[in-house]
C-alpha cells in the first residue's frame, strides 16, 4: 500500500495532483508580516527594568516626603509641591553650584546632599529607561 | 546539506536570518494549503489555517529536532490546527472559487475528459462524503505523497492503523466516484 502499485492508485494520484489549487496570492508576505509584527513586541526592552525605576522613584518620593516633614517641624505641609520646587530651585541649586564651583556652603544640611544625590540618580535612571533600549531576540 | 536544503535554511533562520523563512513558505504553501482545503472544505478557513500553520511553525522552530522531514512536521501542525478549527466551527460548506482553480501538474492522459475546475469539484464532493480521518489519510497519501510512516507521524496513528484506514478510504472514494459517474477511469 505504501507504493503506488496498481492502476487505481495511480489514477487517484493523478486526480489529486491535477486538482491542486494554487495557494492564495501573497500568503508568504502575509505570514512574514505577522511574524514581524509579533516580533516587534519583544524586540526592544529598556536597559533599566521598570521595577528598578519604580523602586528608585518610590524611594526618592518617600525621602522627599520625610524631608519636608522634618523641615516643617514634624508635620506635613499643605503645599509640598511648592516646597519641593522651592527647595530644588533655591537650596538644591545652591548646593549643586557649590559642589561644582568648590565654594563651600557650611550651612547646608546633610539631608540636602543625600536628597540631591537621589534626585540626580533618579533623573539619570529616568533618562536611561526612556531614552535607551537594547536589542533582544526576535522570537 | 545543500545551500537551499530545508536543514540549511532552518539553521540560518535559527541563527537570526529569519527572512529566509519566506523561502520555506514559498516551497510548501501550496501543499499545506491544498491539504487543509481538502480537510476543512472552506477556502477562507483554509487560508487562515495555512497562515496560522506557518506562524506556529516559525515560533516552534527551536523545537524541530530534525527527526522527521520538515514537510512532515509542518503537515502535522497543519493537521492539528485544522482539527482544532473544525471542532470549533459549524458544519462546513463547499466554497471553491472555480475561477481560481488551476492545474499545477500537467498529466494529460488519465482524466482527459474532465475540465480542471470540474475535476476539483467532483473530487471535493466525493471527499466530502468521507470521514475526517479517511480524508486525512487519502489526502496525505495521494496529494502530499506521504509514506505510511509519515502519515502515522502526522496523524499520531499507528502505521498498521494507517494502512487499514488508507485501504478502506481508497475503496470508499473509488466507489463514490464511480457512483458519481466517473467510471471511465476507475474501471
Amino acid at each position: 500500500m505504501d507504493k503506488l502499485g496498481n492502476n487505481d492508485d495511480r489514477l487517484l494520484k493523478d486526480l489529486f495532483q491535477q486538482s491542486l489549487t494554487t495557494s492564495p496570492p501573497g500568503l508568504s508576505e502575509e505570514v512574514m508580516k505577522r511574524i514581524e509584527e509579533n516580533s516587534k513586541v519583544f524586540r526592544y526592552e529598556p536597559i533599566i527594568k521598570p521595577w528598578i525605576w519604580w523602586s528608585t522613584s518610590g524611594l526618592f518620593a518617600a525621602i522627599m516626603v520625610y524631608l519636608f516633614v522634618q523641615l516643617e517641624g514634624g508635620s506635613f505641609s499643605l503645599f509640598p509641591a511648592y516646597e519641593m520646587i522651592d527647595f530644588v530651585v533655591t537650596d538644591g541649586a545652591a548646593w549643586f553650584l557649590s559642589l561644582i564651583t568648590g565654594i563651600r556652603l557650611p550651612e547646608l544640611p546633610g539631608l540636602y546632599v543625600i536628597t540631591m544625590i537621589i534626585f540626580i540618580v533618579s533623573g539619570f535612571s529616568l533618562m536611561f529607561s526612556l531614552g535607551r533600549s537594547q536589542k533582544v531576540s526576535f522570537r | 546539506m545543500g545551500i537551499h536544503s530545508d536543514d540549511h535554511l532552518i539553521e540560518k533562520i535559527r541563527k537570526g536570518s529569519w527572512r529566509n523563512y519566506a523561502v520555506l513558505i514559498d516551497k510548501y504553501n501550496t501543499r499545506v494549503f491544498n491539504y487543509v482545503l481538502f480537510i476543512v472544505r472552506n477556502r477562507e478557513d483554509a487560508e487562515e489555517i495555512t497562515q496560522d500553520t506557518f506562524v506556529k511553525a516559525f515560533r516552534s522552530l527551536e523545537q524541530f529536532k530534525g527527526e522527521s522531514k520538515f514537510s512532515t512536521w509542518l503537515l502535522r501542525i497543519a493537521h492539528n490546527t485544522s482539527l482544532t478549527v473544525m471542532r470549533k466551527s459549524r458544519p462546513v460548506k463547499v466554497e471553491l472559487a472555480e475561477s481560481e482553480l488551476k492545474s499545477l501538474n500537467g498529466n494529460e492522459q488519465v482524466i482527459a475528459g474532465l475540465e480542471q475546475s470540474h475535476l476539483r469539484s467532483v473530487l471535493d464532493e466525493a471527499m466530502g462524503k468521507l470521514k475526517t480521518a479517511e480524508k486525512t489519510v487519502v489526502t496525505l497519501f495521494y496529494l502530499n505523497e506521504c509514506s505510511v510512516q509519515e502519515i502515522a507521524q502526522i496523524t499520531g496513528l499507528g502505521a498498521s492503523n494507517v494502512k487499514v484506514l488508507l485501504h478502506r478510504s481508497r475503496k470508499k472514494l473509488l466507489s463514490i466516484l464511480q457512483k458519481m459517474g466517473i467510471e471511465e477511469w476507475t474501471n
